[in-house]
């Protein structure tokens, strides 16, 4: 059996460098010392870590970065060279599943100059790997890929390579070059050093440069290839690790039994009721989080089935039914203006047409494949987790509040989970895992039933969208007013929350709380992260226009309520749901206005990338320039087909991405089948391109799966979607659409997210096609095929 | 036979199935149904742990356990495999596939006294890293994963039904899938792969 307390490299390493680790334990220090690699150590004595927190009563942190995690400032901090000529990158940007990994490695391969082959990468291990925050938000490509962190590290150390082979061979460094991991003379190849010769008994001991010459686009061998993925063959044939295998010696199986209904407390346990099945070991109870300890794990399954606890009556939930009147009205709120003209309300007077619209959208969940698992190993005043949690350094600044350790103490190494796609029973079942390990002084491993991880988790939050906007008598758009209500509750723990999220609240720990703000005051700064604001606006803050449209007269508006079950980021978290009621808002004004919807789209935007890739994506689908909808004469009987776009900045500038759907519907059923997207994506300069195709087609049949049927249900008490036959995903075997994704490479431009950019066009897209094909417009998701056939029938036209 | 104080095995229950007779893709062998989990059932029943012998990816191996464990756990807790997986417990998704008798078998609903003596293979016993078999070639040359949870069960899923279906066009493959759940909607590469083994295999 693998040992776990090896690194957390995501891949091999060289096997000089893995047995340094072993005989190292968690030192890194000692793996350099064993390797030859020159590193700095970070790592702070234990008296300047007390001495800091006591400066700093109100948590260890303060709520900043903790004070031990190696400086991102540090060449060192980020790579070491070791004496076999091994590069080690220390990345703080996890692989979830979308190819970081090994985009990362060949950034580093291509910056550094050494073969892809060589390059081992340790991904987010407290002991050694930066705090780089959460792996989220489409921010690993930005974080790492431009000019500070791992790229800048990179382009920093090879500059100073050059330097050392510069004295070392006596040859100016203008006159030498960086190749395959040696410094060689460009004149006579013969004279070179090998890094490894350049560094031994050195270190860097340098600060990154973010001015450090990066290689330009046109020069690159490695990065921008379609390299495949070092870790696919072991998933293929089922020997990766993932967290849900981690094995620790002496480990114990815990399973943990959540509240009988939303917002029950615990009257009492009967440990009797479990105390003589085989395997017991304890029942561990902390206010209202239950868990117990077996030998085994199909023991614990059965002992918590079989535990006896009795809960509180818990309040009502509000009706789902009514749900979204019941967002409109509820108070306390806080209030928040994204973007204000002050000129709405009078130029809608004087527009010639006005029209309102609202959107909804549903809970909906991560849902993940796999129910999240974690191991834990507490032991008197230390602890270690195997966790796949997004946020290594924010797991052990809320693990210590939880367990009652220091921070210093608390050691979290990434293992990847099952696809996670934002705050999914990750951190929870850490939690979970880390208690129940605490209590009996053992390793422990949880991993959550399909029910316990879809009735307990952060849900992506419910949405209500008010939409309303001028034309003037040529058509064209002359004000945009958008107001939402979203309830709210948790989020991810950062370093001082451990309520943020299930365990932490069910064990005491309180979600960080409401403030409550109306009205909002004025905008000062631009952000436009959530896609509040449509992309059709100016978004005039602060004195500037920051975004991509042409329409003056602007106003968003958001009201976020508090919740009643937890919610945090679901892949494109707002975004996909603003975007959503935007782009669907824009095709009834483009219909409205008679217009072409791509024309429309073009005639309101001033960005020039969205501008590409909104005609990149009409070239490539062969886009049928008319307005919607489509003339009813031109469809067969009892079917109607038609097409949809829709566009998105995501995060106003943080990737761009258009989307053609073309799709048809069964109009006495209501069944919608879509038979091919086109999407384009800029994600500024191409790290790896099949990597970034594979997540565009990814992020279009989930957001599809999402679109088409995905809604967290509930009753009086509790939520009903809790497996896969309630929680409606599409599963492999559905008519899955041609798919073609255009990739616009741009090279001269900073790096993007890509991960969630694509997903965010997809309902409006579809939404807007069933609209072209049926002249009916679905304002809510999911589009069911009831709702589809209802909107349909009610037309005057249908069938 | 250790006579512990626990759930009585179930001598009345149900036979367990054969996978032979289970619809030729998804398999549903169903499993002996378990004693009803009353509070009072399992503090006054008694048990029989059993002597159980496991064929898994051609090596035996006997063991000591509850009989109606599901096989999921045996294999990934017992015998320390990776490749099956928990994803529902429920037999929903087919993250635990494992074959028996070349037939998928979801393993977290299938108790392990049902498949002793079988032929059981896992992910692990289809190929290697350096071997691979033409399935898992197809699926790593076509690139069809992201987080890669799911591929347990796709692979041997798509596997039983190639072995059952070899002629199956796409349309037959896409319904043969139909059961199998993949949350990051790896689909197309998935199917894609699918198809280059099928040509492969063919061969």
């Amino acid at each position: 059996m693998k040992n776990p307390s090896l690194p957390a490299a995501e891949f091999p390493m060289t096997q000089s460098a893995s047995d340094a680790l072993a005989r190292a334990g968690f030192s890194r220090r000692a793996f350099i010392k064993g390797t030859g690699a020159l590193i700095v150590s970070f790592s702070m004595s234990g008296a300047l870590a007390e001495a800091l927190e006591a400066q700093n009563p109100a948590g260890p942190f303060g709520g900043g970065a903790p004070p031990d995690s190696p400086p991102a400032g540090e060449v060192d901090s980020w790579i070491a060279i070791a004496s076999d000529g091994g590069v080690t990158a220390y990345t703080g940007k996890e692989e979830l599943g979308q190819g970081m990994s090994t985009a990362q490695m060949q950034l580093v391969a291509e910056e550094l100059c050494v073969p892809f082959q060589r390059v081992n990468l340790v991904v987010c291990d407290t002991s050694m790997t930066p705090d780089q925050g959460v792996t989220s938000g489409s921010q690993s490509h930005p974080a790492n890929f431009n000019h500070n962190n791992l790229a800048g590290a990179c382009a920093t150390a090879r500059e100073a390579l050059l330097q050392l082979g510069s004295k070392r061979l006596n040859i100016p460094a203008d006159q030498l070059v960086a190749i395959d991991g040696e410094i060689r003379s460009k004149s006579d190849p013969a004279k070179k050093a090998t890094y490894a010769d350049l560094v031994t008994g050195k270190k860097f001991d340098l600060k990154v440069d973010p001015a450090a010459k990066r290689k330009p686009a046109s020069k690159w061998t490695v990065l921008g290839k379609p390299l495949g993925r070092p870790d696919m063959a072991a998933m293929a044939t089922g020997t990766f690790e993932y967290a849900h295998n981690v094995r620790v010696p002496s480990m114990l199986h815990g399973m943990v039994v959540r509240p009988s209904a939303v917002g029950a407390d615990l009257m009492s346990v009967d440990d009797n009721s479990v105390s003589g099945m085989p395997g017991f070991v304890k029942v561990v109870v902390k206010k209202n989080f239950i868990g117990l300890v077996a030998e085994k794990p199909w023991q614990a399954v059965q002992m918590a089935r079989a535990l006896t606890v009795t809960w509180s009556p818990a309040p009502e939930l509000p009706k789902q039914e009514t749900f979204y009147d019941h967002l409109r009205n509820q108070k306390p709120v806080r209030d928040t203006l994204l973007v204000n003209s002050k000129d709405v309300d009078e130029k809608l007077a004087g527009a010639a047409t006005v029209i309102k619209a609202t959107y909804y959208h549903p809970y909906q969940m991560h849902g993940s494949v796999g129910s999240s698992c974690a191991v834990a190993d507490v032991q008197g005043d230390k602890a270690t987790v195997w966790s796949p949690t997004q946020g290594v350094w924010h797991q052990r600044a809320t693990l210590a509040m939880l367990l009652n350790l220091k921070a210093e103490n608390v050691r979290v190494i990434f293992r990847r989970g099952s696809g996670c796609y934002g705050l999914n029973g990750a951190d929870t079942v850490t939690y979970d895992a880390a208690l129940l390990s605490q209590a009996v002084g053992k390793p422990v491993r949880v991993q959550l039933t399909r029910r316990d991880e879809m009735a307990w988790e952060n849900y992506g939050s419910a949405f209500v969208m008010d939409e309303r906007a001028g034309l003037d008598a040529q058509g064209n758009i002359v004000a945009w007013d958008h107001e939402s209500w979203s309830p709210v509750l948790g989020n991810r723990p950062i370093y001082t929350y451990p309520g943020n999220v299930i365990t932490g609240f069910l064990a005491g720990f309180q979600p960080e709380a409401f403030q409550p703000r109306s009205p909002a005051p004025e905008p000062t700064s631009y952000s436009n992260n959530s896609n509040g604001i449509p992309s059709y606006v100016v978004g005039h803050v602060g004195g500037a226009d920051h975004g991509a449209g042409t329409i003056k007269s602007e106003r968003a508006l958001t009201h976020n309520l508090i919740s009643h079950f937890w919610t945090g980021p679901l892949r494109s978290p707002q975004r996909l749901q603003n975007t959503f009621a935007h782009e669907c808002f824009m095709d009834e004004l483009a219909a409205r206005a008679k217009a072409d919807p791509v024309e429309f789209r073009l005639r309101h935007l001033s960005d020039p990338r969205m501008v590409d890739v909104v005609k990149a994506t009409a070239k490539a689908a062969n886009w049928d320039t008319r307005p919607s909808p489509k003339p009813r004469a031109n469809s067969a009987p009892g079917i109607a087909r038609g097409r949809g776009i829709s566009c998105v900045a995501y995060e106003g500038d943080n990737g761009f991405s258009a989307m053609v759907a073309e799709i048809q519907v069964e109009l006495a059923t209501g069944k919608l089948t879509v038979k091919r997207i086109v999407v384009s994506i800029d994600a500024g300069p191409i790290s790896n391109p099949d990597g970034l195709r594979n997540q565009c087609e990814g992020g279009v049949l989930q957001g599809m799966s999402r679109a088409l049927g995905e809604e967290v249900t509930w009753d009086d008490h509790n939520v009903t979607s809790i497996d896969w036959r309630t929680y409606h995903s599409l599963p492999l075997g559905f008519d899955v659409p041609k798919i073609e994704v255009v990739l616009l490479n741009r090279p001269d431009q900073a790096a993007t997210g890509a991960g969630e950019t694509s997903i965010t066009v997809v309902a409006s897209a579809i939404g807007n096609a069933i609209f072209d094909a049926t002249g009916a417009r679905i304002r809510q998701v999911p589009f069911t095929p009831e709702r589809i056939k209802a909107a349909a029938t009610d037309l005057p036209f249908a069938l | 036979m250790a006579k512990v104080w626990w759930r009585r095995r179930d001598a009345g229950a149900t036979k367990p199935c054969s996978p032979q007779r289970s619809s030729p893709n998804h398999i549903a062998c169903s499993i002996r149904k378990h004693s009803p989990l009353t509070k009072a059932g399992l503090r006054n029943n008694f048990v029989d742990m059993s002597v159980l012998s496991l064929k898994v990816n051609g090596k035996t191996h006997t063991l000591d356990l509850d009989p109606t464990t599901p096989l999921l756990y045996v294999l990934s807790d017992d015998l320390g495999l990776r490749a099956p997986k928990f994803g529902c417990g429920l037999g929903q998704c087919g993250a635990c596939t494992v074959l028996v008798k070349g037939q998928a078998v979801r393993s977290c609903i299938t108790s392990v006294e049902t498949v002793q003596g079988l032929d059981i293979v896992t992910l692990e016993g289809l190929g290697s890293v350096d071997k691979p078999h033409p399935i898992q070639k197809a699926f790593i040359e076509e690139q069809a994963a992201q987080c890669g949870f799911c591929l347990n069960g796709v692979i041997l899923t798509a596997k039983a039904f190639l072995d059952m279906h070899p002629k199956a066009t796409e349309k037959e493959i896409q319904e043969g899938m139909s059961r199998v759940l993949c949350r990051c909607f790896t689909h197309t590469r998935m199917l894609r792969a699918i198809g280059r083994a099928q040509k492969e295999m063919a061969r």
